[in-house]
């Protein structure tokens, strides 16, 4: 084989490599760790324990000041292991105006322990709720989408990397 | 002579045990297999499924609920000048209030379908109170009434 055809198939193998690594590391960081984070060893009933972590730290990476619970929610089933925890967060923005922080928390039977589940800011200014029929069009629609995806994630790793090694040390209400 | 004991004889007949263990295992996914030799695990299966699904149905609503909170709340501020969407923002008193409206239009949904869980999930009790059982015969219309 030539010279030029052994530098492109190692390219090819690396340029996989990377690829693979890539996905592997998002896949660890969002469906193993982050979700944990700093929710271990807190039992089924320290659900509000658990929720105050996550959504100080969650609020907190997005620039919003956790200021009290709107309402929080514990469901458990009667036959079955499975448990939950919801609930909305009242915070502040920067500029002083308020936001609610859908935070929502399920109670993980194979690792026993808590885990972050699908949270987020509600009406935050890419929201869906804005849209129209005809606004954005579909390649607006689709930078929104991609930008929302994105910027959770950048959000969600800055919160892993400023998370304490104890989670008690996270924003206190009226910080 | 014939012998009865060979080796083909001897996998023919752990294949058909194979497949009578195989026909077993799918009789006992049906509601008619489960009902009839495991009724304990079958109703904790349903009931546990009826459970899930309300605690999902109210979390979907729930979630719509402080949606509109936070829209309404937004547009308050919105009006009051304490908060102030960016230059090209799709954030505009205009969309703040059709905002509501289509949450409401969700909404709406979502509180019938935790209805429908809801009693999804009293059928499962209400059935496995009556010990309900499904024959192998045609179930009579309905659901057992106890």
């Amino acid at each position: 084989m030539s010279r030029a055809g052994r530098v492109l198939r190692r390219g090819l193998w690396a340029g996989l490599a990377v690829v693979v690594l890539a996905a592997g590391t998002l896949i660890w960081f969002g469906a193993w760790h982050y979700p944990a984070m700093g929710l271990a060893g807190i039992p089924k009933d320290g659900y509000r324990q658990a929720m105050d972590i996550a959504a100080r730290g969650m609020t907190a990476s997005d620039g919003l000041t956790f200021e009290d619970w709107d309402f929080l929610k514990f469901r458990q089933v009667e036959r079955g292991g499975e448990a939950y925890a919801w609930g909305a967060a009242r915070c502040k923005a920067a500029d002083g105006s308020t936001s609610f922080y859908w935070v929502y928390l399920e109670w993980s039977k194979k690792r026993g322990q808590w885990l972050r589940n699908y949270s987020l800011e509600l009406a935050a200014p890419d929201d869906e709720i804005y849209f129209t029929r005809t606004f954005p069009g579909q390649i607006g629609r689709a930078r929104l989408a991609l930008g929302k995806i994105l910027g959770q994630l950048a959000s969600r790793v800055r919160e892993a990397r400023a998370f304490p090694p104890d989670p008690r040390d996270l924003q206190r209400p009226g910080l | 002579m014939t012998r009865l004991l060979t080796r083909d004889n001897l996998v023919r007949a752990l294949l058909l045990v194979a497949l009578g263990g195989t026909l077993w295992k799918g009789f006992l996914k049906t509601p008619e297999g489960a009902t009839l030799v495991d009724p304990k695990s079958f109703y904790n299966g349903l009931v546990n499924d009826g459970e899930n699904t309300a605690i999902m149905k109210e979390r979907h609503r729930d979630v719509l609920e402080a949606t509109d909170k936070a829209v309404r709340v937004r547009l308050g501020e919105l009006r009051a000048g304490v908060y102030k969407p960016a230059p090209d923002s799709i954030v505009t008193e205009e969309s703040l209030e059709r905002a509501i409206r289509k949450d409401q239009a969700t909404r709406e949904r979502a509180v019938d379908d935790e209805v429908r869980a809801w009693e999804k999930l009293e059928r499962a009790r209400r059935l496995e109170a009556a010990g309900w059982r499904m024959g192998l015969g045609c179930a009579p219309a309905g659901e057992g009434r106890p």
